[in-house]
């Protein structure tokens, strides 16, 4: 095998702790339920909103007219239901794939009334990797159900760490493509700040204009030009430099924390919450979360119960 | 699982998040995006709002309003009010007006509103950055359609 291919597959299929991949599924699972939660109102009004503004995107482009509302709301219904199975690692190999395609069905629907919710691009596209993945191999309510009779899967292994690189792969190429596209449409000259001005700016006006939400610290440095050139060079400098983060350990934190920070950047300046990012949650793979001692709780609700000795 | 759908799942994938941004067309949707928010200068961008008009000077010192998204859809924020009014836009002059009785009727139900007698929908073109260091009067504005709210006697 030639070193470089050796090198890709040192990176692919990197022999990664199932507890690692466990973790994630649990933590991204359960991040998805509670924003479907929350959300849950807004989800199921756009079953009353006016058949002429139904305008599908991705898999809701099979259809031609909206659902019936009762339909919509079944199957909001039942992407809750089998999100909660997804998150504990119930029935995992049949549910996990299910609650993607439910998910994605559910938001793609959400997403085809005329606006388009970039913030839950990357929650699904996550959720769909994990879901095909054998995230429940441990720390879950599977695992539980075998008890204490089968292999532990403790030992890393490439079947593990495959999904966790893709996730990773994933989200760099998200930030690497909103850099490019800024690239392609303003070129260099994005980074010299008038184009954020102006966006920044324009979005205020539109929230102070519909009697909405709008950021207080963004209406007071709209008029100031100068703040917005290192700020526009750096978000660029994220954006385009996104695949650094998948170099090393180390550049992977300092690339993640910095897009987080970006992320606040807009939530305080545009009032524009991205929420799986800011949650931290959309960077985990990049970490170790099963290292973390806060987290260890967790682990004890699934934890198997040895046999009984024999008699 | 295999290395082999280790690696067939994990490159489709890759590959179908890259596909928006390398087509000739570069296209937003979901869940792939090319992710174009905050890539262009809106030069003068022309938005497209529903004010309310009350009965006296008595809104907020002025007779004119606006309305909150919530009002021109129920549960929901500014940028799916943005999306139900400008489509209505384009749809023309009876979606406009339908829309625009529909605001007026919700108004017409909530007590916040009880001094608002008309729904106005107008075209409105601002210079983004002159809004916040100049003046926040729009450089032209202009009117769609109007409707009656049909307060209960």
């Amino acid at each position: 095998m030639p070193a470089w291919l050796r090198r890709l597959d040192s990176f692919w299929y990197a022999p990664l702790p199932a507890l690692r991949l466990a973790y994630l599924r649990l933590l991204v699972g359960a991040y998805s339920l509670i924003y479907l939660a929350v959300w849950a109102p807004n989800f199921l009004n756009v079953s009353g909103y006016a058949p002429e503004r139904f305008s599908p995107v991705g898999p809701v482009s099979l259809l031609v007219s909206p659902l019936p509302p009762i339909q919509a709301t079944l199957i909001f219904g039942l992407t809750l239901l089998t999100g909660l199975a997804f998150s504990l690692g119930w029935h995992y190999r049949w549910l996990g794939p299910i609650y993607a395609v439910l998910l994605l069905w559910t938001t793609s629907y959400r997403s085809s009334w005329g606006m388009i919710f970039h913030t839950e691009n990357l929650m699904t596209l996550h959720v769909m990797l994990l879901s095909v993945a054998p995230a429940a191999d441990t720390f879950s309510l599977d695992r539980k159900a075998l008890r204490a009779t089968s292999d532990n899967p403790a030992n890393p292994h490439g079947r593990y760490g495959w999904c966790i690189r893709a996730m990773c792969t994933v989200t760099v190429a998200a930030y690497l493509l909103a850099g490019v596209a800024k690239l392609r449409v303003s070129g260099w000259a994005w980074a010299s700040g008038e184009v954020l001005q102006n966006q920044v700016a324009f979005d205020n006006l539109r929230k102070l204009e519909f009697g909405s939400w709008h950021s207080p610290l963004g209406v007071w440095a709209a008029p100031h030009r100068s703040i917005f050139g290192p700020l526009a060079a750096l978000s660029l400098l994220l954006e385009v430099g996104a695949p650094v983060a998948l170099l090393s350990r180390k550049l992977a934190r300092i690339w993640a924390l910095g897009v987080w920070a970006f992320h606040w950047g807009i939530l305080l300046m545009m009032a524009i919450a991205f929420a799986y990012p800011l949650s931290g949650i959309a960077f985990f793979s990049f970490l170790a979360p099963e290292g973390w001692k806060r987290l260890r709780f967790l682990q004890r609700c699934f934890e198997p119960k040895p046999n009984s000795a024999p008699g | 699982m295999s290395r082999v759908l280790a690696y067939g799942i994990g490159w489709v994938a890759v590959a179908a998040v890259v596909s928006p941004a390398i087509s000739s067309e570069p296209r937003d949707s979901y869940p792939l995006s090319n992710y174009p928010m905050f890539s262009k200068k809106r030069e003068n961008p022309i938005l497209h709002k529903l004010v309310g008009i009350s009965r006296s000077s008595g809104i907020s010192g002025t007779n004119s309003v606006a309305l909150p998204p919530s009002l021109v859809v129920e549960g929901s924020e500014v940028m799916q009010a943005v999306s139900t009014i400008s489509q209505s836009v384009t749809a023309g002059l009876p979606a406009m007006q339908r829309l625009c009785t529909d605001v007026a009727l919700r108004a017409a139900q909530d007590p916040r509103w009880v001094a608002l007698e008309r729904v106005e929908l107008v075209e409105v073109q601002f210079d983004p950055v002159a809004y916040f260091t100049l003046d926040s009067k729009p450089m032209a504005q202009q009117l769609l359609t109007s409707c009656k709210v049909p307060h209960r006697k």
